[in-house]
């Protein structure tokens, strides 16, 4: 237990004395996060308060650890200004210790939405875009994995898409559709995306594209479709010149789409599945 | 990071903390008590720049810096005198306590005498400690 907790152990056990601790450390809290966010920003007090429409001794005081009385709509007009969220919680006097001493100006910097790791890769006007760009991404790589034989079967769609989903958005279980409202592919289907021993099945026949689930307001839906070909006769040109064994070719292409998201946005993963020796 | 530390000064042939004693003499309410505990303690963990306004930017004497912990409606708008090191960089001496009422400091000499504790003190690394606002029930 560290010396300050000690300290404040006895001397919280007054009443006003505990509350007034802690605004006081709230107060500072703020004053600081306010000069912090400027200062990360680059710009003069000045400057900021032409923004907010007051004058810079008036946004000066919300650099004051003194400053007690806040008003909301102020810190929102601050938050605003500085491209964040305001966030007030109640908390138990136990965290402040704590709180105190994780106190750093490095903590309490904050980006600017534009600069949000959370949405930097995600512009919400092209939103539906970059996810379907992720999943492709994602849809390329078990490819990948499938010929290298690190996993023996890509999945049905459910499966690929719960895999895409926890690659690319790890917590976010609220992207997954719930089961009910998959319906899976057609049993031909199904089978084109396997790859058993990471290979694909030799005697499929030519796969006819078809549509996966449609999308709700629900979350994000993952459609496959493709086609499958198994050439028995060489291709004219590079492999019917080799005489090399027959590739069998399959394309996936991964659309997901998501409440809010713009429909119809899509990404094309292909791969050239290498059939099992 | 390094930590920072804040001493206060200790007056007289019995050595009393000068900053306790002020805040006895003056009254100073609880809640100014703890809110002017709580600086001290972020300043000492995180260091001046985390608590912004609460030492002045420049001195009001030579060596001599004002700290401003303000006081809601009836409350005394404190204003103790304090020093950088002087043994030390990462450190202040709160050297007396003062007031300001009126725009103007009470004890209007609260200045030299910030000056003449720190004389004193210098001459006596001695003379100051690093307790806590509030004694401890043992102390």
């Amino acid at each position: 237990m560290s010396d300050l907790f000690q300290n404040l152990k006895t001397e919280f056990q007054n009443e006003d004395y505990r509350y007034a601790y802690a605004e006081s450390f709230l107060n500072t809290k703020l004053a600081t996060q306010i000069k912090t966010l400027r200062e990360q920003r680059q710009k003069t007090q000045a400057e900021i308060a032409t923004k907010m429409g007051i004058k810079q001794p008036g946004y000066r005081r919300f650099e004051d650890c003194n400053h007690a009385v806040w008003r909301t709509d102020s810190l929102w007009n601050i938050a605003r200004v500085y491209g964040v969220r305001l966030n007030i919680s109640f908390e138990t006097f136990g965290t402040l210790p704590e709180e105190k001493e994780r106190f750093t100006r490095e903590a309490l910097k904050r980006p600017t939405f534009e600069d949000d790791p959370a949405f930097k890769d995600q512009v919400p006007e092209e939103s539906g875009k970059e996810v379907a760009a992720e999943a492709g991404i994602a849809a390329s790589r078990h490819f990948v994995t499938a010929r290298a034989g690190e996993i023996p079967w890509l999945g049905n769609s459910q499966e690929v898409a719960a895999q895409v989903i926890a690659d690319h958005y790890p917590g976010r279980t609220d992207y997954l559709e719930p089961a009910t409202q998959v319906q899976l592919q057609p049993s031909a289907y199904a089978s084109a995306i396997r790859v058993p021993d990471a290979g694909v099945p030799r005697q499929a026949t030519e796969f006819t594209p078809t549509a996966g689930p449609q999308a709700t307001d629900e979350g994000i839906h993952l459609i496959h479709s493709g086609h499958r070909r198994n050439r028995k006769t060489p291709m004219k040109g590079k492999y019917g010149r080799s005489g090399k064994q027959p590739r069998t070719e399959t394309r996936i292409r991964t659309k997901i789409t998501a409440a809010g998201f713009p429909t119809g946005t899509s990404a094309i993963a292909g791969g050239t599945a290498v059939p099992a020796a | 990071m390094a930590k920072w530390k804040v001493y206060f000064y200790l007056e007289g042939l019995r050595r009393d903390n000068a900053i306790r004693e002020w805040l006895v003499r003056e009254r100073v309410s609880t809640a100014q008590v703890a809110a002017f505990q709580d600086k001290i303690d972020t300043l000492e963990a995180s260091g001046p720049e985390m608590v912004p306004g609460f030492i002045s930017d420049t001195p009001v004497a030579k060596d001599i810096y004002k700290m401003k912990i303000k006081g809601n409606k009836g409350m005394k708008q404190l204003r103790p005198m304090c020093c950088r090191g002087p043994f030390g960089t990462n450190e202040y001496t709160i050297l007396c306590g003062a007031v300001e009422k009126d725009r103007k400091l009470v004890p209007e000499d609260a200045k030299k005498r910030a000056q003449e504790n720190l004389n004193q003190l210098r001459a006596d690394r001695t003379r100051r400690t690093d307790e806590r606002l509030v004694s401890k029930p043992e102390d």
